[in-house]
């Protein structure tokens, strides 16, 4: 197996307070590994820790074996791509932003190429429509999806995805129902391609549905990785979240869904 | 910013306007003034200059007014103005704020208490800066203005991370102190001092004279020409400082690189010029209303914009009180000023960014 991102006993605390402890995870090359915890349980210092934007306190996090903080970040942008939960309001064209994501590659890649990456993240993103507006004129849902297009124009060429990373920072949280399975199939695609694809999530139904793997995270430790089969259960997912959580079968998918009770009902 | 939605198409038909508009207006800042020169004569003294027209006798009046005074005050207007245009578009860039501007966060204060030490304390200045008289200024104003400016950053600094708000609130301490040290030094000053400072800190070009305006110059040139390089950078910390790092951007390295560029210039140009408000933050700010926020066009079209306002600036300033002159910062402040109020609240009333 080609290491990619590993995090081995990562703490990070800020003024006395853990915000990640002790965590151990590899996030696997071709699969989507999706990391679920309550408010504050430090799902999205555990991504920054992925990114490199934080360095960890204590413990140690490396990609394809050197350290994150070693890497030098023109050579770490053209191997591991970040969507932030939001786009901001800018002055510029959609496509201006997502052709952004090119960056990195300038050395490596042409303008022809450039051009037919950022027309297929559009396309992918489902917003090749709205190429030519002012990103400041987007709803909150419609930059959430230039967010992704511009990480997908970020990511490798396919020869060498299976040494790419792409991180999704809650990528659902502004969409409606279809663009939130449109934005998880396109990370299942990306996954294929070979890249290890790591994402936030809030929606236990989604996390069921899309992940193969999966980070329970609580009051900043890990109470649960592994196979998504094997995390995912009421037990662990009601310890998660303090608070009872049923699995129901779906006759349709063959899977399950999520259903969380009050937390005096229990 | 559908203002320039014709123009916003077309980035590559506004640079040529500019750069048009520049030179109109360092050619009519050369023409007109105390004395107003033909465009025959100006085209001989400087084919006597380049040696290429061998013509007839120059006038020698013209050729005294264009060598001493008028060129080398329109050369210095020009720099002063790119300069300005340019270190404004780039604290815009770095903050993410186009409200941000050098004077902002300390840099122009720095360099005028720097300066205005330099001017009261003759003996300190050429003691601490053993440099020519006419390096010692813009020197210690860039020193000034770098100093102000390390400060700002190792107060905002916290986890590793800049704040921008911070940032912009300790600029305001900072600058605080500054006009402190300017004030401490007008009341130390003796009277032809106080005359030069007073003078000085309404913003004048009148200080150009040909030699001593090398050193200015040339700082000028390296941080309008580096901080133009920046534009790809640039661009990237649009999407925000973390968004730049994951697309490869060095962030820490980019703002001290952009800090010490912009220290530079605005340090030349306030010891040369005094502190001349608003070029920093119309000129960037026009350029995209025409054109967008792309910095490839944003940076050398406020270079350029910046240079035509400072050149038409001081060309009012010193023909409207005839046969005195008004400092040069007045008239921007005073034609800037309400302008830019009338850009905010039309920016307002559209819902753009501004």
């Amino acid at each position: 197996m080609s290491m990619t991102l590993h995090l081995d006993r990562v703490s990070l605390r800020l003024r006395g307070k853990a915000l990640v402890e002790d965590v151990t995870c590899a996030p696997r090359p071709g699969r989507v590994t999706v990391i679920l915890g309550a408010n504050g349980a430090g799902k999205s210092t555990l991504l920054r820790l992925m990114a490199g934007d934080l360095a960890p306190t204590a413990g140690s996090a490396t990609f394809a074996g050197l350290p994150l903080t070693a890497w030098r970040p023109g050579d770490l942008a053209r191997r591991r791509a970040v969507m932030p939960q939001q786009t901001r309001p800018l002055p510029l064209r959609v496509a201006e932003v997502v052709a952004l994501g090119r960056a990195p590659h300038r050395r490596q890649s042409s303008a022809a190429q450039d051009a037919r990456v950022v027309a297929e993240a559009l396309e992918q993103a489902e917003i090749g429509h709205l190429a030519d507006r002012v990103v400041a004129s987007l709803s909150g849902g419609e930059r959430q999806r230039v967010s992704l297009a511009r990480a997908l124009a970020q990511l490798p060429p396919p020869a060498v995805r299976d040494e790419a990373v792409l991180l999704l920072d809650e990528p659902t949280a502004a969409l409606d129902p279809a663009h939130q399975h449109a934005v998880m199939a396109v990370a299942r695609r990306v996954a294929a391609d070979g890249v290890a694809v790591v994402a936030v999530l809030h929606a236990m139904t989604l996390a069921l549905r899309y992940g193969d793997d999966a980070l329970l995270l609580r009051d900043g430790r890990l109470l649960a990785g592994g196979s998504a089969a094997a995390v995912l259960t009421e037990a662990h997912l009601s310890a998660t979240y303090r608070c009872r959580v049923r699995l129901l079968a779906d006759p349709v998918t063959g899977g399950h869904v999520a259903v969380s009770e009050p937390a005096t009902a229990a | 910013m559908i203002l320039g939605d014709t123009l916003l198409r077309q980035p590559t038909r506004l640079l040529p306007l500019l750069a048009g508009v520049a030179a109109v207006s360092a050619v009519a800042a050369v023409l007109f003034g105390g004395v107003t020169l033909g465009l025959a004569d100006v085209a001989a003294v400087f084919g006597d200059w380049v040696g290429l027209v061998e013509s007839d006798p120059v006038d020698p009046a013209a050729q005294a007014v264009l060598e001493v005074i008028r060129v080398p005050r329109v050369l210095l207007a020009c720099c002063v103005g790119a300069t300005l245009g340019v270190g404004g578009a780039v604290m815009q860039a770095l903050f993410r704020n186009p409200l941000a501007d050098p004077s902002l966060i300390g840099v122009s204060a720095g360099a005028a208490a720097a300066v205005a030490v330099t001017i009261v304390l003759t003996e300190v200045a050429g003691t601490l800066l053993p440099l020519p008289r006419a390096w010692q200024m813009p020197v210690a104003a860039f020193l000034g203005g770098l100093v102000t400016t390390a400060a700002v950053y190792a107060l905002a600094q916290g986890n590793g991370r800049t704040s921008v708000a911070g940032m912009l609130l300790a600029g305001i301490a900072l600058n605080a102190v500054a006009s402190a040290v300017v004030g401490l030094m007008s009341y130390l000053s003796d009277d032809q001092q106080l005359r030069q400072l007073s003078m000085w800190s309404m913003g004048s070009l009148g200080s150009a004279a040909p030699g001593t305006l090398t050193p200015a110059l040339t700082l000028m040139l390296v941080s309008t020409l580096g901080g133009v390089l920046l534009w790809r950078p640039l661009n990237l910390m649009l999407l925000g400082e973390a968004e730049a790092f994951h697309l490869g951007v060095a962030v820490d390295r980019l703002k001290a690189v952009a800090v010490v560029l912009v220290a530079i210039g605005v340090g030349a140009s306030v010891a040369a010029a005094g502190p001349v408000a608003f070029v920093g933050l119309v000129a960037p700010h026009l350029v995209r209303l025409l054109g967008g926020s792309d910095h490839r066009l944003v940076l050398p079209g406020a270079a350029l914009l910046g240079s035509a306002m400072v050149c038409l600036a001081d060309l009012v300033a010193r023909t409207v009180v005839l046969p005195a002159e008004m400092p040069v910062g007045l008239v921007l402040a005073g034609v800037g000023g309400p302008f830019f109020v009338g850009l905010l609240i039309v920016a307002r009333r559209r819902g753009d960014w501004a």
